[in-house]
């Protein structure tokens, strides 16, 4: 069985000598074909890639971001047909080194939303457990990496969570870079002030050759950095003698058996030689709101572009042009879309800007500096990545606006500050997974990264649900 | 929040709403601004509004000339366009 060689075979193995790419990639068209019952991608037409340093090496796209001549709709109606003329940076920078477009992710529209049901076209099912959602935002991105067995690395994006969430829900390693270490040119935006591109993958190996890749300076986004190169180099290092810190509070809001899971996995790295210690961080009550201020204001102007001219949704030109704009655009976005847009809108109004926008800013100065204060005594932190398991789709879909936000409790916090973030998974809760949230300071991928993968190697392998072929 | 308030905002975001949107959205908004209004306890005294999470400074270049799309992929989205231009709607 050609399936079973690459059963469990990591992507950063992929370029040996002995994968016969042409096997490969029809084995990899089936296998796409086979998880269409889980609404987690849409197709795109992808060639035969072998040469380059990643010598061919599969790699999904979320909805949002930009590929040359390949659908484009960031999970919105209002793009519906959009085909870019114009590739990411990422994109640019994955087939440069080789790497092949596969297949575009499903996601919440504009990535509004915890569990990627506010998606105009589908609903990604989990593969561990179809009833429930994917996580969000970049839900499908996530369930691919937990559904396709095949070496093969997922870009999704964060503005509050939708990196870390999802994976923690499927099970599989989310990484967020810290703001600025990856180019969002090219990606279609939610909040420019807090959007990270970053990869999910089944191992934290595969998710560091996958910042390796997109990472670095970009003149075309001017809040980029140089990149560290290698973060892999890092990986095989002794963690003994780190300091891991646990933000209390954290565990107290998470479910109890989905903080119990995580204390297991924190007394493992114990085990591995680092120093744990509880700490007190101040602000977390306040991140959610602060992040449902910021985001949604920065969401509404940035959607201002989408009013049914030069690409997307269209009509006949009737009307002057308030008229039009706003009939498309009353068209053209779904629920959660319009509630941010008002939201955004309001809270940058003369007379209420300064008492919610400005407000907001100015918490998430004591929020970022609550950390800074924190990293001083401690070299990252360890936290449940979300309080609940992954919730049913059907309940999900019936829970109010206020009471879906609060998923992302946990990690909206460590975004407002556009810090690093690894989600690794560390057991299972009701038979469905549990995120270990791994946290570090600006640009300290490297020990979020050293400390999951040896963390990873303690906890072994993940038996990964088989998907049935549906037809 | 009564009906004008969301008219009034949806008229600024150009967003057209049924009636039973902007019942809906009035709900909403203010059980989420009553939500927002917890920071209100909090002392942000001479703090400084963090536009960014990290520090971005401004980096300046000559202008240079560079290729661009053609004028063909960039009206290739759209099926309003006339002579080699985007159509829009009318301004008034």
């Amino acid at each position: 069985m050609i399936r079973l060689k690459y059963r469990d075979m990591k992507a950063t193995e992929f370029s040996r000598s002995d994968v016969d790419k042409e096997k490969f990639y029809s084995l990899l068209g089936r296998e796409l074909e086979k998880l269409k019952g889980l609404n987690l991608h849409r197709k795109i037409d992808f060639g035969l890639e072998k040469d380059g340093k990643l010598s061919g090496l599969p790699f999904t796209l979320k909805d949002s971001i930009c590929s040359e001549g390949d659908p484009t709709y960031a999970g919105s109606k209002i793009l519906e047909g959009y085909r870019p003329p114009f590739d990411a940076t990422v994109v640019e920078k994955i087939k440069k080194a080789g790497g092949n477009i596969v297949a575009k992710t499903h996601q919440d529209e504009f990535a509004f939303g915890t569990g990627c049901t506010n998606c105009a076209f589908t609903t990604p099912k989990n593969p561990w457990d179809e009833e429930r959602c994917c996580g969000g935002s970049s839900g499908g991105a996530a369930g691919m990496a937990a559904a396709l067995d095949l070496p093969h690395i997922n870009l999704g994006e964060s503005t509050g969570g939708s990196i870390s969430v999802p994976a923690s829900f499927c099970g599989v390693v989310g990484l967020t870079p810290t703001y600025g270490v990856v180019s969002r040119y090219g990606l279609i935006s939610f909040a420019n002030s807090l959007d990270k591109i970053g990869p999910i993958a089944r191992n934290v190996e595969d998710a560091a050759l996958g910042l390796e890749v997109i990472s670095g300076k970009d003149e075309m986004d001017q809040t980029t950095v140089e990149s560290e190169g290698d973060y892999r180099e890092a990986l095989e290092e002794d963690i003994s003698g780190m300091t891991i810190g646990l933000p209390r509070d954290y565990f107290e809001i998470a479910d109890d058996e989905v903080s119990e899971t995580v204390e297991k996995a924190v007394s493992e790295l114990e085990q591995l030689g680092a120093d744990v210690k509880k700490v007190k961080l101040e602000m977390t009550e306040a991140a959610l709101p602060t992040y449902y201020i910021i985001a949604p204001a920065e969401a509404s102007t940035n959607l201002a572009k989408f009013c049914g001219m030069r690409y997307g949704m269209e009509g006949e030109l009737e009307g002057n042009f308030r008229e039009y704009f706003s009939k498309i655009r009353g068209q053209g976005f779904g629920e959660e879309v319009k509630r941010r847009v008002m939201i955004g809108t309001y809270t940058r109004m003369a007379g209420y800007r300064d008492k919610y926008y400005i407000k907001a800013l100015k918490v998430r100065r004591k929020i970022i500096n609550d950390f800074k204060h924190v990293f001083k005594d401690v070299d990252i932190l360890a936290a449940p990545t979300s309080p609940v398991i992954a919730p049913k789709i059907k309940e999900l879909e019936e829970m109010p606006p206020v009471e879906q936000y609060k998923i992302d409790k946990l990690t909206a916090p460590i975004n407002l500050a556009g810090m690093p973030q690894l989600s690794v998974p560390c057991g299972l809760n009701k038979k469905m997974p549990v995120g270990l949230h791994l946290m570090g300071n600006h640009f300290d991928e490297k020990k979020i990264l050293k400390v999951g993968h040896a963390y990873e190697k303690q906890r072994g392998k993940i038996n990964y649900p088989e998907v049935e072929d549906d037809g | 929040m009564n009906k004008e308030e969301v008219e009034k905002v949806a008229s600024i975001a150009s967003l057209e709403l049924s009636d039973t949107e902007k019942e809906d959205l009035k709900d909403d908004m203010e059980n989420i601004l009553d939500w927002f209004s917890r920071l209100d306890e909090i002392n942000t005294e001479s703090v400084e509004p963090a536009f960014q999470p990290i520090d971005v400074k401004n980096e300046m270049r000559e202008d240079e000339v560079e290729e661009t799309l053609e004028r063909k992929e960039a009206l290739g989205n759209t099926d309003n366009k006339e002579d080699g231009f985007f159509k829009g709607p009318k301004i008034r």
